[in-house]
């Protein structure tokens, strides 16, 4: 890191002034307003703000709608996170060393940096590329098969798929780099002992990769990023959610958006802020949590 | 045995290339399938002989194997995607310039000054580029209606900023940080000011990471949804708003859209965003891990 040359106490001030006026206005200002939004009562049609205090907190605490999305976003951040670390690494483990093809490979493997979630999502939902899938299923295999994409585990999965088809990529990347710089003489000794490939896998490899730091820190991230999952869900609300289709797939982002759309005359705004706020907390912890496996580097 | 294959832990080959054609085609399927549904072509009647039918509660297309490409023609016609494509354009160059504006001196601060509450002023980028859009999305909608700033260009490049700065900071700050402190001490020495060191010296050497940073920051305004869906109506529709614009219309009590049509636009959307990764793909990992892989 560079040395810190200034002594004057002031000169950073013309630099940082306008950033942090930029995030006090456009950032911090609707983060505050949600807040207020969420202590009062509000309607859309009638000027008059009502504070209420923590009326709004206790009445969604109590909806069981609320805690329904909560259990879908833990299942979905848990469960894409925890896919895309492994898919990662396979990707990673596949693509180390020499093999033919590897740069049209690590082509192939941008293309989801560049995929839109909302892309991704509608096409992984039903009306996607399962068309083809299903009919060779069915057809082809003379069996008459199919994946029957309304049952709940099945949807969820794909859900969960869908978005570490997105993200794996990043920790193939990742994990990439951090093998790279794994000592050589490391492995050589092993090789030496005569461990097998195996063993120098678990006792090097592995080992490198989960106790980096670089890992947590992408994990908390991840964590965070799923914890707000919107699009792909969202493309599937369009299927989902009815009753003769299943049970529901809202998290916590989609419940707020279906307050957000339908309920036209009584305009929840009280109620999506209320959830909006408690959403923060939880990014702010996870944050905090980011800050610190970041360490000194980061800050 | 070559160096690099000591880290390659599969000792059969034949694994190896199995996985590898298995990554590739998961990775490739949904792309393929999109290309290959918007220009009509569906591979159903080769394994049925059939043309459209029933699997499970699901229509499956009659296409054929034929390619046409009035999916293409009607994206540019009765679409309007350019509109789509200079609406994005406009709004990610505003957001993103304002972004650079505002957020380099403080990335430079960074490193240049000691102040206090830098962890705080970190910690803070790092709550708002992760922040859950609607915290802030219920306040926008309403004072965006109280202002008149709701489907405007200036209204979605605001919000655009907010999404845009934190990543400007905190990756612009890990390539100042790289620079050697060398760069600066003849300048310092010499008395040049803080704002000449910055411009003379500091950025013209962290070009190449500015301009990932703004492919970065470009692909991510793309290919944003949320506030897209909220904030925008007709007159500044982005291209990930527009391409999925005709999504959920309700048929009869059953949803359905123009699949083939929104295929198309989708693969229209999407060469962009890919041509401009493979540009910056040596800061790809840099870019997503707010620079903790160098």
């Amino acid at each position: 890191m560079i040395q810190v040359f200034q002594s004057t106490n002031r000169a950073h001030l013309p630099f940082i002034i306008p950033a942090l006026l930029v995030m006090l206005i456009i950032g911090l200002y609707p983060i505050l307003y949600s807040v207020g939004l969420s202590l009062s009562e509000f309607s859309i049609n009638t000027p008059e703000v009502n504070l209420v205090g923590f009326h709004n907190y206790v009445s969604v605490l109590q909806d069981s709608a609320f805690w329904s999305a909560v259990r879908v976003t833990i299942l979905y951040v848990v469960g894409s996170v925890i896919s895309e670390f492994f898919i990662g690494l396979l990707l990673a483990l596949i693509l180390i060393g020499n093999i033919r093809g590897k740069s049209f490979f690590y082509i192939t493997l941008l293309i989801p940096f560049a995929t839109a979630p909302i892309l991704m999502g509608t096409l992984a939902s039903p009306t996607g590329f399962w068309d083809d899938i299903n009919t060779g299923l069915y057809y082809g295999t003379g069996l008459g098969l199919f994946i029957d994409l309304f049952q709940p585990m099945v949807y969820h999965s794909i859900i969960i798929l869908s978005d570490a088809w997105l993200w794996s990529p990043l920790f193939m990347l990742i994990f990439l780099a951090i093998i790279e710089s794994i000592p050589r003489e490391l492995y050589e000794a092993a090789e030496i002992s005569g461990a097998s490939k195996l063993q120098i896998f678990q006792k090097i490899t592995f080992q490198a990769v989960v106790r980096s730091k670089v890992t947590a820190f992408v994990l908390s991230l991840r964590v965070v990023d799923a914890f707000r999952t919107f699009e792909i869900p969202y493309a599937w609300t369009f299927w989902l959610g009815q009753e003769q289709l299943g049970g529901p797939v809202d998290t916590l982002s989609i419940l707020m958006w279906k307050l957000f759309t339908t309920s036209a005359y009584e305009f929840p705004i009280a109620r999506i802020a209320t959830i909006s706020i408690i959403m923060l907390f939880i990014t702010m912890a996870f944050a905090a949590l980011t800050l610190r496996l970041g360490g000194k580097d980061f800050v | 045995m070559s160096k690099s294959s000591i880290l390659e832990p599969f000792s059969n080959r034949r694994v190896r290339i199995a996985l590898l054609i298995i990554a590739a085609f998961w990775v490739w399927y949904p792309i393929t399938t999109m290309m290959q549904e918007s220009v009509g072509i569906d591979l159903g009647p080769l394994y049925s002989g059939r043309g459209a039918s029933f699997v499970g509660k699901f229509f499956q297309g009659s296409g054929g194997l034929q390619p046409n490409y009035i999916n293409y023609v009607r994206a540019f016609s009765i679409n309007a995607f350019p509109k789509l494509v200079f609406n994005s354009t406009i709004i990610a160059i505003t957001s993103i310039s304002a972004a650079l504006i505002v957020g380099i001196p403080a990335a430079f601060s960074f490193v240049l000054h000691k102040y206090p509450g830098k962890r705080l002023f970190v910690y803070s980028l790092l709550v708002f580029r992760t922040i859950s859009p609607f915290a802030v999305l219920v306040p926008f909608f309403i004072l965006y209606g109280r202002l008149g700033l709701f489907d405007t260009y200036g209204g979605m490049s605001i919000v655009y900023l907010l999404v845009n700065l934190p990543a400007v900071v905190l990756l612009m700050r890990g390539f100042f940080k790289d620079l050697p402190k060398e760069t600066y001490e003849a300048a310092l020495l010499s008395g040049a000011s803080d704002f000449d060191i910055l411009r003379r010296i500091a950025l013209p050497l962290v070009i190449p990471g500015m301009i990932a940073v703004v492919i970065f920051t470009f692909v991510g305004t793309w290919n944003e949804y949320i506030y897209a869906l909220t904030l925008t109506g007709g007159a500044t529709k982005t291209v990930s708003r527009g391409v999925w614009a005709g999504f959920g219309e309700s048929i009869e009590g059953f949803k359905a859209l123009e699949f083939d049509e929104l295929n198309a636009a989708g693969t229209l959307a999407l060469i962009p965003a890919v041509i401009l990764i493979i540009i910056m793909r040596k800061y790809l990992a840099r870019g997503w891990s707010l620079g903790t892989i160098k």
